[in-house]
């Protein structure tokens, strides 16, 4: 079914967009504006996200103003303003400095959406020490490798996590030199210390050492197709797109509230959850439960959002309710929604307009490129299910790659291709942490390859058609195929895994695998489910397979390489394709 | 039906979602996700093996009402047919 063009209303805005005329902001867009729109460090020290973050806000005349207003799990609700975000950030830089970590050291944190976690990423920026966050659903196997692979030197997370998933790891982690625990008034023992402690005996004065744009920021973990996960890192120059999709895509407007349900735990809760609202000193709700249908319409109503950006997974279960909210609930507030994390199927992007008085925007952008690359715009009409047209300052290409050479650059409209974008924008990763190999193979020919095929139509919107690798997308976050294959395989009953996306309605995809077993074992529903339990075990919910199946042979290439597309389309009742490479 | 036969009821949807959680172990009367850490996707098989079982209709809007396992089982024996 074709959905028509949903036009916007130019005459009656609540507030006037900040992008009027998408053209012509493409056209005459330089980052040295957006660069003079932030302030620097004092006396040309450089540039620092915490900085453009809390500081230059905490200076000036709005220092009062609530930058966080945090609502737990019971409904109990905290405010810091930004003038307390400078203090308690200063007082966790202060405690990185006393405790010896330095420029460019890893500080993780494992937690839930808490107070603690906010001050610990602005004031690990302020250290120049580089933040990286971890899902709090991830399993003990995830938590490791990603520590492991980073060099954590410093750990913040909660005693209840800490025991049941990282105690365990400690002699395995020889980087790890310190595990600050948020709830925990006192120190455990020399390494494992109180959060609170540190912090009332720290220092509210801190001045942000200076700070080079290009020195690393952020370190975000991202799954592959082959190989343990990739640690992408960002410098603090990404700050600059951070700010400018701020103020193009998300809009935000001096006073605006506004609500990121991403956790932080995935790029986009850092990237907008944390970094762009507070960058152009608005209120950021931050709420710590989980999605809750009714309970999310409340927070939109009660805390009065402006600008909500959320995910095409959460989107389909308030869909489920089958309400119409802007007739139950005062949801006068709210101007602009965003989505992001997969493609918002177009039923959706018309749903909004209908249920909630307004279209869902979608917009497209990977933990690489650090912040939002293609988006509709409030301004600009929206065709339901393209992702929009690319961001003022990013260059996007549709190419044909072979060989690791572009043979061809698509300028047709309607014809298929790798998405891919130039390089030459402020946030782009610089590296994959000790893989440099791997983040070269990123890099053909001056584009940067997505690994997402897409078209364009005549009038420059973007289509999202699918993705040239395997990688597995669950409620809009990243799994590699391979670190799930990798834990079944420790078990001693399977001899080959083979993992796949299985579509589903609500999540996107599910993970699915498949198993061989070893000489010895019979498949039987208890070890299935010993297979599940095994995995959950190691790799936690967020990540582990919901399904498992026998084979007794995985469909391999000559070469012994597990042919998961072929795992898929039988799956799936598909056609095979090629199999010419097929072992027989 | 019972109480104690409506929670092994729903104890047995979840020993196939999260095998390795020994239900000895889980305090009823906290979040069913947390104690048996699953997700929400995970969550959302629950409530469709529930509706399945007891031939009762879960709206979204009643998830709330449902999240620890006490709280689940209360809202189950309300709604099944007499």
């Amino acid at each position: 079914m074709d959905f028509p063009t949903l036009k916007k209303a130019t005459n009656n805005w609540k507030e006037t967009p900040n992008l009027k005329d998408y053209q012509k902001t493409y056209n005459t867009f330089a980052w040295e504006t957006i660069r003079k729109e932030l302030d620097g460090l004092p006396n040309n020290q450089g540039l620092n996200i915490a900085h453009e973050a809390v500081d230059r806000h905490a200076n000036s005349a709005q220092a009062t103003k609530t930058a966080i207003r945090w609502i737990g799990k019971k409904g109990n609700k905290r405010n810091i303003s930004y003038l307390e975000l400078k203090a308690e950030t200063n007082r966790f830089a202060n405690v990185l400095e006393g405790l010896g970590i330095q420029k460019g050291e890893r500080v993780f944190s494992l937690a839930g959406r808490i107070p603690e976690l906010y001050i610990a990423a602005l004031g690990t920026l302020k250290n120049t020490s580089v933040f990286c966050p971890l899902f709090s659903a991830f399993g003990p196997e995830p938590i490791m490798q990603r520590l492991g692979r980073g060099k954590g030197s410093v750990l913040l997370t909660t005693t209840k996590l800490f025991k049941r998933k990282v105690q365990a790891l400690l002699p395995q982690l020889p980087d790890l030199k310190y595990v600050l625990l948020a709830d925990a008034t006192e120190d455990v023992d020399e390494k494992v210390l109180s959060f609170a402690r540190l912090m009332a005996a720290a220092s509210t004065e801190f001045t942000i050492p200076p700070t080079n744009s290009e020195d690393s920021a952020l370190l975000h973990f991202t799954s592959g197709t082959t190989g343990m996960p990739k640690g992408a890192i960002h410098v603090h120059n990404a700050v600059q797109t951070h700010y400018m999709t701020g103020k193009y895509v998300l809009d935000f407007q001096p006073n605006d509230i506004f609500w990121c349900t991403a956790d932080p735990g995935w790029v986009t809760g850092t990237s907008y959850g944390i970094i762009a609202p507070l960058t152009h000193g608005i209120t950021n709700i931050i709420t710590e439960a989980e999605f809750d249908a009714l309970r999310w319409f409340e927070t939109l109503q009660e805390e009065k959002v402006n600008i909500w950006y959320t995910a095409p997974t959460a989107i389909r279960r308030l869909m489920r309710l089958g309400m119409k909210p802007k007739d139950a609930y005062d949801l006068s507030h709210l101007r602009l929604i965003h989505s992001v994390g997969e493609p918002l199927n177009p039923e959706a992007v018309v749903w909004g307009e209908s249920a909630l008085g307004m279209p869902i925007h979608d917009n497209w952008w990977q933990t690489e490129t650090g912040g939002i690359m293609i988006s509709n715009f409030p301004d600009v009409e929206i065709r339901p299910g393209s992702m929009g047209k690319p961001l003022p300052g990013i260059e996007v290409g549709l190419v044909q790659v072979e060989d690791s050479k572009i043979t061809k650059v698509i300028t047709e409209a309607g014809e298929t291709g790798e998405l891919a974008l130039k390089p030459s924008f402020p946030s782009i990763f610089r590296t994959y942490l000790n893989e440099e190999e791997r983040y070269q193979k990123c890099f053909v020919d001056g584009w940067y390859l997505s690994g997402d095929l897409a078209k364009r139509d005549a009038d420059g919107y973007y289509w999202f058609v699918g993705r040239a690798k395997e990688i597995i997308k669950t409620s809009g976050h990243m799994v590699g195929p391979f670190e799930v294959e990798s834990a079944l395989i420790e078990h001693p009953a399977v001899a080959e895994a083979g993992v796949i996306g299985k579509p589903d309605p609500m999540a996107g995809e599910l993970v699915k695998a498949f198993v061989s077993l070893n000489t010895g074992y019979e498949w039987s529903e208890e070890l299935r489910l010993e297979l599940m339990g095994f995995t959950r075990k190691k790799l936690g919910a967020a990540v582990a397979p919901k399904e498992i199946d026998f084979l007794e042979d995985l469909p391999k290439t000559k070469s012994g390489k597990i042919m998961r597309r072929l795992l898929k389309a039988r799956e799936l009742g598909l056609p095979e394709g090629d199999t010419s490479t097929l072992e027989k | 039906m019972k109480n104690t036969q409506i929670q092994q009821t729903i104890l047995d949807i979840l020993s196939k979602i999260a095998p390795e959680i020994d239900p000895a172990t889980v305090d009823m009367g906290y979040s069913i996700q947390e104690e048996f850490e699953i997700d929400s996707m995970d969550f959302l098989r629950v409530v469709t093996a529930v509706d399945e079982i007891f031939g009762i209709a879960i709206p979204e809007s009643d998830y709330a009402n449902i999240s620890t396992m006490d709280d689940m089982v209360a809202y189950i024996e309300e709604k099944i047919p007499v």
